[in-house]
């Protein structure tokens, strides 16, 4: 039933109003355009497999639903649905990391483990081998980074590089100035710059390179 | 341009957000600067990097099927009409509707036809356009509509001052303050409680309810009476509410609590109070005090009088009762 949708001339703004007036059909239109990604984004801020996430799509698009009278049609609609998203996955955050550590303060322990698995198969990844298996590690490398950034590094991130909202909409989601945003991006850059280094991952690259 | 400067936008180059001559500053320290130009190189591999990411997952059927009929649930439940949704709403959208006039009548009838109108709406210059009675056409009073000419002629008469809920209720708030009450103002006895949207309640919406008349407390305008006034309301609604979510022995305090409380709330409250009332002890089965408070609420509010007949016969059916031995004649009316 949702892939059949093709209304793709209607905005999502046009869509979001259109429900507000209780046309419920705008809504499967929305949650065929964005349940993916909203899923992708829980899945990466919150690292939980995917049986979980859903369990947080649920919640949030329960919240839209919900809530869809309090949206303003002149707001970007995925401004106001990932701004749901983004402080649902910091509750689910901060109600788990006080589940595992009894403080909210306690930091996530870093998983040197699982990193030092990937470097391995990024090193030992055969030259010859297809470039989409190498792929497939770099994703994973990739994952871990994310996982390891600060909180507000890795939202800023995923939703700029992930999901490829515009810095001022990710400045309204996560309710900082555009500077915050700004600065926020590049620090986690740094990161994962820093975990890509030491698995040894450019080194690859300039090998496969040939440089 | 330094490595420190460099590193600090070098991800708004990558972005192409800077403006040309900044971008022509990067691109030339790149070139020239081995340490900037690997942390272009290497940040540009994350990027690569992400993008490898597989498209989105697809949430499964079962998660998208059950919010898709969530929606639906939630917007069904918007377009039931508020009356089966809440039940009482025979009862709740007139007491808003009242409201609402109440504040629009006050609203305007004191700000901006000025002291004018409100010196129109006094229980002197009231009685003196009520006799004779015809004079009173001149004021067809919003309220009045489902009211019977005669019998609101005879009210009339009992009571010159008293001719709408709307004019009653701020009349009484001006009173209070008594800037201009004449000496023994008459007991209310008789008012139309209709409003016109009282006659339709299938006919309201709950989109009508968004937009209320600017309602002024009474630190604004000065009238403390419509302060009491605004306090029987806050009352009455939460004497609604609790008989809505079924707690009646509440609601049947919290009404009590309003008819009885001094300055005698205005009819229309009352009225709403009495048909509470009625409701809650007629569901407790309480037949007796429930053709009592019909019988009160008749009496303030004749409008409501084929409301009220029909569930008294229905009460004196189950009762065994004779429906006419329920229903006195005019008397001084109780508080309950």
């Amino acid at each position: 039933v949702f892939g059949l949708i093709t209304k793709s001339g209607v905005t999502d703004e046009e869509a979001m109003r259109k429900f507000q007036n209780g046309g419920e059909e705008s809504f499967d239109l929305l949650l065929s355009r964005h349940g993916g990604g909203v899923l992708r984004f829980i899945m990466k801020m919150t690292g939980t497999d995917k049986t979980r996430a859903e369990d947080l799509l649920q919640e949030v698009f329960l919240k839209v639903i919900e809530r869809r009278k309090t949206y303003d049609p002149e707001q970007k609609f995925t401004s106001w649905l990932y701004g749901i998203a983004r402080n649902h996955c910091i509750d689910y955050l901060r109600t788990e990391s006080y589940r595992r550590h009894g403080s909210l303060d306690a930091p996530l322990s870093r998983d040197d483990e699982r990193g030092a698995v990937v470097l391995e198969m990024v090193k030992s990844g055969d030259r010859s081998q297809e470039d989409a298996a190498f792929d497939k590690e770099v994703r994973e490398l990739i994952e871990i980074g994310v996982r390891e950034l600060r909180e507000e590094f890795r939202e800023v991130f995923l939703l700029r590089e992930v999901e490829g909202l515009p810095l001022d909409e990710i400045a309204r989601i996560t309710e900082s100035p555009l500077g915050t945003v700004k600065s926020r991006l590049r620090y986690a850059y740094q990161g994962l710059r820093k975990i890509f280094a030491e698995s040894g991952y450019f080194e690859e690259r300039r090998k496969a390179k040939g440089v | 341009m330094n490595c420190d400067r460099c590193s600090e936008i070098l991800v708004d180059y990558m972005d192409g957000s800077l403006d040309a001559g900044l971008k022509e500053e990067v691109r030339e320290h790149i070139r020239t600067c081995p340490d900037c130009s690997r942390e272009y190189e290497e940040l540009t591999e994350i990027r690569r990097a992400v993008s490898l990411e597989a498209s989105a997952p697809v949430p499964s059927a079962e998660v998208l099927e059950r919010l898709s009929r969530a929606a639906k649930d939630e917007t069904a439940a918007d377009r039931i009409p508020l009356r089966k949704k809440w039940g009482l709403t025979r009862i709740l959208i007139p007491a808003l509707s009242a409201t609402i006039a109440l504040s629009v009548w006050f609203y305007y009838g004191y700000f901006d036809t000025g002291n004018e109108t409100v010196d129109m709406y006094s229980r002197e210059v009231m009685a003196e356009k009520a006799s004779p009675p015809e004079e009173d056409e001149e004021f067809p009073a919003s309220g009045e509509v489902a009211a019977p000419q005669t019998e609101r002629r005879k009210a009339l008469m009992q009571n010159p001052s008293e001719s709408s809920l709307a004019r009653n209720a701020p009349g009484e708030a001006r009173e209070e303050l008594g800037a201009s009450a004449p000496a023994a103002p008459p007991e209310p006895e008789t008012y139309a409680v209709h409003d016109s949207a009282a006659d339709s309640p299938q006919a309201e919406d709950v989109s009508e309810m968004k937009n209320p008349a600017p309602q002024l407390s009474g630190a604004e305008t000065g009238l403390e009476g419509y302060e009491t006034v605004s306090k029987y309301s806050t009352q009455l609604t939460l004497a609604l509410k609790q008989q809505m979510e079924g707690d009646c022995g509440a609601s049947v305090r919290t009404n009590k609590a309003i008819l009885n409380s001094t300055p005698v709330p205005p009819d229309y409250i009352r009225a709403y109070s009495y048909r509470s009332l009625a409701e809650c002890y007629e569901k407790t089965g309480d037949a007796k005090k429930a053709i009592e408070n019909y019988v009160l609420l008749m009496k303030v509010s004749p409008g409501e009088k084929d409301y009220a007949e029909s569930r008294i016969a229905e009460l004196g059916k189950s009762a065994g009762l004779k429906t006419n031995r329920a229903i006195p004649t005019a008397g001084p009316v109780e508080a309950e």
